[in-house]
């Protein structure tokens, strides 16, 4: 069926539509709305993607997205290197940070053990963190903040079954009643990890 | 409303546009299915963790008019094995039988058996993670004979006999071992031990339960492990994709130390 916009529109409706949750509904929004700035904006849009992968690279030791080279957490001589906390993306640094409820550094893992999509411990950049271990002479706490989906908890347990055996010292964050929630409407699994990981008064 | 009521195995999820997860089932009555979870990906908290793959529950799907997909309308988790998801070898093995279950088994073909394969072999390493890979191994063997391709393990495919010796040749095209008398056109593994063999006809048709008195040693798993994969890429023509985790993580624990 021969589409009823230019080529150039359709163009960026297909590349819109690339992105994960964006539909051709909300592609085809999204581009209108590009057509519609002024030709400076678009054209500053258009340029803000187009440098990405230039300006942007991976930090060498904690492998979040970084335009610099330790990236600013790494370079930070006030934060606590003797800490290490594995998560599974940048964003998941990003949530963190803004939280500011951590001193330490961060290693970025790119993703959990999915076997079914093709990745395995050797797709995640865990010979990484080992190296990173090693240099600080396994003086380290690692603590693992991977998410608590059946993934997420399968990667954690391999993780901490490689620095035992480095005998690294390793924690998992808690997990349970996320906070404002009224006990009643929780899940059984999610009432028997609270159980587990309970503190005492 | 008409609802199709049933108990499953969450095999696959996929993100489905902009908010939805398409779910593929292993029912206990309605074979495999798939059934789209509307706005699962936007609010956590109506499935919450109810579809991640290898959970057993029961769901309510609303049946599409015409013939496309059906609409998941409510689950309750029965069971989520805890213990699989806290060892990432159980994870990863239970991953493999998820996808090969769904790559075997065709859309809305009867899979009552496999069904109850599946919860079998789901609580068997959940309560007992030591005997993961024997139980894997029983589940891709078994896997085979739901549908339809159960093997001649340990007598001639051609004549029928139990092959003397310690090794023998297995014909990846026949669907079993090929005694030496017999010999065999096409793809044909040489060399296989004919205790190997013996195991993997144990695992095929032994009860359950029994399953754990079979001794293997590592080598005969490795080796039995190895037999089952090129079995199912070759029936499958493709490669599994856990199978390329597994065989770089699996195998180098399995050679003889
Ligand atoms: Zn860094
Ligand atoms: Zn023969």
């Amino acid at each position: 069926m021969p589409s009823a916009f230019p080529p150039a529109l359709e163009r960026l409706i297909k590349n819109f539509s690339k992105l994960p949750g964006i539909g051709e509904k909300s592609a085809t929004r999204l581009a209108l709305q590009v057509l519609r700035w002024p030709e400076g904006q678009a054209a500053e849009f258009a340029e803000s993607i187009a440098v990405l992968h230039s300006r942007i690279r991976l930090c060498s030791s904690c492998h979040t997205f970084s335009e610099q080279d330790p990236c600013p957490v790494c370079a930070d001589p006030r934060r606590d290197a003797s800490k290490i906390c594995v998560v599974e993306d940048p964003g998941d640094l990003l949530a963190m940070e803004k939280a500011g409820a951590f001193n330490g550094l961060y290693h970025v893992l790119h993703g959990v053990l999915a076997p079914m999509d093709g990745i395995g411990p050797d797709q995640l950049k865990l010979k990484e963190l080992m190296q990173r271990v090693e240099q600080r002479g396994g003086e380290v706490e690692v603590i693992i903040a991977t998410s608590s989906t059946a993934a997420g908890e399968a990667t954690a347990s391999f993780l901490s079954d490689m620095l035992a055996e480095k005998g690294v010292r390793t924690s998992r964050i808690a997990c349970g009643i996320p906070m404002g929630m009224d006990l009643k409407y929780a899940d059984k699994m999610t009432l028997q990890r609270a159980l587990e990981a309970r503190i005492k008064y | 409303m008409k609802f199709i009521k049933d108990s499953a195995i969450v095999v696959t999820g996929r993100d489905l546009g902009e908010s939805d997860m398409l779910i593929t089932f292993i029912t206990r009555e309605h074979g495999k299915m798939k059934a789209v979870a509307k706005g699962a990906r936007r609010s956590r908290k109506r499935f919450l963790n109810a579809l991640e793959p290898c959970t057993l529950l029961d769901f309510r799907i609303v049946p599409s008019r015409s013939s496309g997909l059906g609409r998941l309308d409510s689950v309750e988790v029965s069971e989520n094995y805890p213990a699989i998801r806290s060892s990432a070898k159980c994870f990863m093995f239970a991953s493999l039988c998820c996808e090969l279950s769904d790559l075997w088994i065709h859309e809305n073909d009867q899979a009552p058996e496999l069904f109850k394969l599946f919860q079998w072999y789901l609580e068997s390493i959940d309560k007992n993670s030591t005997n993961a890979l024997r139980h894997t191994l029983a589940f891709k063997t078994r896997l085979l004979a739901l549908a339809g391709y159960r093997q001649a393990w340990d007598r001639c495919v051609i004549c029928g006999i139990n092959p003397r010796g310690s090794k023998v040749g297995f014909g990846i095209d026949q669907g079993g071992c090929v005694c030496s008398s017999c010999g065999a056109e096409g793809m044909l593994l040489k060399d296989v031990s004919t205790g190997t063999l013996r195991s993997l006809a144990y695992l095929d048709s032994s009860g359950l339960p029994a399953l754990d008195r079979l001794k293997m040693t590592r080598a005969s798993m490795k080796e039995a492990w190895q037999l089952l994969s090129a079995l199912h890429r070759h029936l499958l023509q493709r490669t599994p994709k856990s199978y390329n985790v597994l065989d770089s993580t699996l195998l180098p624990e399995l050679n003889p130390s």
